[in-house]
């Protein structure tokens, strides 16, 4: 009885009446659901421009200087004078912070601006060019690619010396290759478009193409592609800071200061959990905001 | 399909041919003089008499190409050098190491599926339900935190507070538990959602509905189904994984103070220790290629959709050849 008891209700469901309605509730549903993800992509997005502004900013509501050597209050426990403790040279936890935020934040966007664009345009001339140009620089990427990407960024960052600037180029150096494969395989999609033979037929000259009918239906996956790595690169950087490769010793900087706490993680621990919490929230916020322009620009595509 | 595995096996020559190139190059363009680093470990400066001899013996003053040269003719011999530092031959350094982080990989990669499967399985069978939801935001967290962050806490909770591991991981044995956990924390944050994905894009499929029409019992169709047919996929992901881990664990070993490889690496860069460097990033990238290759074909063996796949590709391929010449646009 159960059994015919279900059927039965999956025959109903399966009335025109109701596919009607369903399709209707359907379609209602899906405006909603993409009205939710533009608010959702405005929200994350001012969220972000925030922080951007925010880490600029910050060093001025500093309590401290973040510089200042205090040795008689070398790892003090968070009090109300210093509200996140102090470091192994007393230096003031919460300064340190708000100072170091924005070679953190700003690294990983430079990082992810310069990859984006050199990986777009090797990317793109390998997918429209073809040919030997194309299997000479995708056995590059390749190659590139085999090497343990940590280890790879390290051996550069030390090959140049550290310090911010290295470490930006280190970082470039390896993850241009992800950028390109992307760029090259949607440029080779919309190259069989239609629309893209249409317009050489009428006459556009080869380069016209490219920039004005390619590029610009091909930029969609990289725009998410970047905007998702901002938050991985964050996290890489901090690594590398945290191999005292990221910047010099004196500046703050989140992954410098997890270094310094690592020493004295079991008497002090507050050394560590808030430079490490502050990395956190920012990755959090620009994961948030990477995956709500994936959800804007991609919205088949399920979360992944 | 053996066409395949042949091209591919052939792929390897070029890819391994720049890769040799770049690791050299990093290393040739490194700032400091090996010879000198190596006659100034003592803490005196090297005379330069000394220097000049030792630079010749070493071939520093060859051109680039002869260098080059040398060097991959001594890899074909299985010479990758002698290690500056500890005056072991690399190789040797190596294989010293390795073991260690490949028991750390393995370990953490089997205690990540064991914890991320389950867990993804119920994310998707509850999809969108409170417990899809909190799982779904706990790995979303999880994935948002350094690894040495983690590392460092769970240094703090396990090791400090509750004293149930220690907090240096070498010339102990429970030692490689601090950073297996390190890894499966941080993997399983994306193994979570990616196995949560692949089961309900399986369970979206014509042959589920059909299973379920036929009246067969709903753990059925998730286990011998939807499972089943997502399992290679997921095994494939962390197949590739295995590879890109050996190479990834660096910092992780080093916050536990892990005796792996990674932190060899590190250490041979920070002590500017040329050969070992070198020797390093090329066999890790050899076994990262070897490794990707050997899970693509054993995937499209257990998989017979990707077999087909590989097929139907190849007879693509063929259609466009024969085709193509009177294209209109090139």
């Amino acid at each position: 009885m159960e059994a015919i008891k279900s059927f039965n209700e999956k025959i109903d469901g399966l009335k025109p009446s109701s596919i009607i309605s369903k399709s209707a509730a359907k379609i209602r549903k899906r405006a909603l659901k993409k009205n939710r993800t533009k608010l959702r992509f405005i929200i994350w997005s001012c969220i972000a421009a925030a922080l951007f502004v925010f880490v600029i900013i910050a060093p001025a509501f500093a309590p401290y200087d973040p510089y200042a050597i205090d040795l008689k209050n070398t790892l003090s426990a968070p009090s109300d004078i210093h509200v996140m403790g102090t470091d192994y040279v007393g230096r003031d936890i919460l300064s340190r912070i708000l100072c170091g935020g924005y070679r953190s934040v700003y690294a990983a966007v430079a990082v992810v601006a310069i990859t984006a664009t050199i990986g777009t345009i090797i990317g793109t001339l390998c997918g429209y060019i073809g040919g030997a140009f194309d299997v000479i620089v995708m056995r590059i990427t390749d190659a590139f690619q085999a090497f343990p990407s940590l280890i790879f960024t390290i051996a550069v960052a030390a090959m140049l010396g550290g310090g911010m600037l290295n470490a930006i180029v280190a970082m470039c150096a390896i993850s241009w290759t992800s950028y390109a494969r992307m760029a090259r395989s949607s440029v080779m999609s919309v190259k069989e478009r239609t629309y893209v033979k249409a317009a050489l037929i009428t006459g556009s000259s080869k380069a016209s193409v490219l920039f004005k009918t390619i590029l610009p239906n091909s930029l969609g996956s990289i725009i998410v592609m970047a905007s998702m790595h901002v938050s991985n690169e964050i996290l890489a950087f901090a690594g590398l800071s945290f191999l005292g490769l990221g910047t010099a010793k004196p500046f703050p900087e989140w992954g410098t200061m997890l270094n310094d706490g690592q020493q004295t993680l079991q008497t002090a621990p507050w050394t560590v959990i808030f430079p490490g919490l502050a990395i956190f929230a920012v990755v959090i916020i620009m994961g948030m905001f990477g995956d709500s322009v994936n959800e804007l620009l991609n919205p088949d595509k399920d979360d992944n | 399909m053996k066409k395949y595995i042949i091209k591919r096996l052939l792929w390897l020559i070029p890819i391994m041919f720049i890769v040799s190139l770049i690791a050299f190059f990093l290393m040739y363009l490194s700032p400091g003089d090996p010879a000198a680093i190596y006659l100034s470990q003592g803490g005196d400066a090297p005379d330069a008499e000394a220097l000049a001899a030792l630079r010749e013996q070493l071939g520093l003053n060859d051109p680039v190409w002869v260098q080059y040269g040398r060097w991959v003719g001594n890899i074909f011999r299985g010479d990758l050098g002698t290690s500056i530092f500890t005056g072991n031959p690399v190789a040797q350094e190596i294989a010293n190491y390795f073991p260690n982080t490949l028991k750390l990989t393995a370990l953490s990669m089997a205690l990540t599926l064991a914890v991320s499967i389950p867990l993804g399985i119920l994310c998707a069978v509850f999809e969108n339900k409170w417990i899809d939801v909190v799982l779904r935001v706990l790995s979303f967290i999880n994935g948002s935190m350094p690894g040495f962050f983690i590392a460092m806490l769970l240094i703090l909770i396990l090791g400090v507070r509750l004293r149930w591991l220690p907090t240096i991981s070498s010339g102990s044995a429970l030692g490689i538990w601090m950073p297996t956990f390190t890894l499966a924390i941080a993997l399983s944050a994306s193994y979570v959602r990616q196995i949560r994905n692949a089961i309900i894009e399986e369970l979206g499929q014509d042959y589920i509905r059909m299973e379920r029409a036929k009246g067969i019992k709903e753990w059925a169709v998730l286990f011998k189904g939807a499972l089943k047919c997502a399992l290679p996929r997921i095994l494939t992901l962390a197949g590739l994984n295995f590879g890109a881990l050996l190479g990834g664990t660096s910092i992780i070993e080093i916050v536990c103070t892990y005796q792996g490889l990674g932190r060899l690496a590190v250490n041979s860069i920070t002590n500017r220790d040329y050969p070992l460097m070198q020797g390093y990033v090329l066999v890790m990238a050899f076994i990262y290629v070897i490794v990707n290759l050997v899970v693509d074909i054993l995937h499209a063996y257990v998989d017979p959709r990707v077999k087909q796949q590989y097929m139907k590709s190849a007879v693509r391929k063929k259609v466009r050849l024969t085709d193509g010449s009177n294209k209109v646009v090139q």
